[in-house]
């Protein structure tokens, strides 16, 4: 189990980017689970627009996707 | 390496293992490489040194190319499986490139993570700065360039300053405490403040 030392009680969203920044220092686990989420939200994205354009050109529908979203 | 991290000659070794994220910037870097300098900059600088959060693309910055050059990097990396988003033919690409306008690179068959190529010359001063003062750092096997943590930190604070970026130059304020200098923050803030007032003449 990861141990997070807590030195104040975090409030806004910076104080609790101090509290993770601090705690990476000396727990390298905090680096095993930051690999477990980035692997699994690429893992997510890719599967979600395979599926999305099954079936159909992926590059012909991945640039109508990115035109409506104004992306490209 | 109690922190986390250590600087062995220079370079900045962070102790993790590595992401898919990081491999598949590593797979663009090892092509790219072959035909030009670049520099990593903004989301992935925060993400590769621990900073918890979800990205789509990953900035990169290159020099411009000249037509050929970029016509033989266009095609290894259609080689290596990445595809454009402006276009499938190295012409057509290559418009956005002379008017220095970003392209977008991801694996086929993907959308998400893109490489985000941004083409700057060196009338681009604080752009120029960073990339010719690159900060080496190493993950692993892998190995890439960065802008001095202290360049970075600040042009997130004064010209980006979004929430996101605000909290990932705090992340990196945080981590690196111990061998961010005071002198080299005094030399990036002008040219930073410099590249300010220009964005606000040209609103």
């Amino acid at each position: 189990m990861t141990q997070i030392i807590i030195k104040k009680i975090p409030k806004t969203d910076l104080d609790y980017v101090d509290l993770y920044a601090e705690n990476l220092k000396t727990n390298p686990q905090l680096f095993e689970q930051q690999r477990m989420l980035i692997n699994s939200q690429l893992k997510s994205s890719k599967s979600f627009f395979q599926n999305m354009f099954k079936g159909k050109d992926f590059k012909i529908e991945a640039r109508k996707y990115l035109k409506q979203r104004e992306l490209i | 390496m109690n922190r986390g991290y250590e600087l062995k000659k220079g370079v900045l070794v962070i102790d993790r293992e590595l992401t898919d994220l990081d491999l598949f910037v590593k797979d663009f870097l090892e092509v790219l490489k072959k035909y030009s300098d670049y520099l990593i900059v903004s989301g992935f600088v925060s993400i590769s040194t621990g900073r918890t959060r979800a990205t789509e693309d990953v900035d990169i910055l290159v020099p411009v190319l000249d037509k050929i050059t970029f016509e033989g990097l266009f095609a290894k990396l259609k080689k290596h499986k990445f595809w454009c988003y402006q276009g499938d033919s190295s012409e057509s690409v290559y418009e956005y490139v002379k008017n220095l306008q970003s392209i977008r690179f991801a694996k086929e068959n993907q959308m998400f993570p893109n490489m985000e190529v941004i083409f700057i010359t060196e009338s681009k001063k604080a752009k120029h700065y960073e990339f010719t003062h690159p900060q080496k750092i190493k993950i692993k096997n892998f190995e890439f360039k960065i802008p001095p943590l202290e360049f970075e930190i600040l042009y997130k604070e004064i010209i980006l300053a979004g929430k996101k970026d605000l909290e990932d130059a705090r992340h990196l304020r945080n981590v690196f405490q111990e061998i961010l200098k005071e002198d080299k923050f005094k030399e990036c803030e002008e040219i930073i403040r410099i590249e300010l007032n220009l964005m606000k003449k040209q609103k």
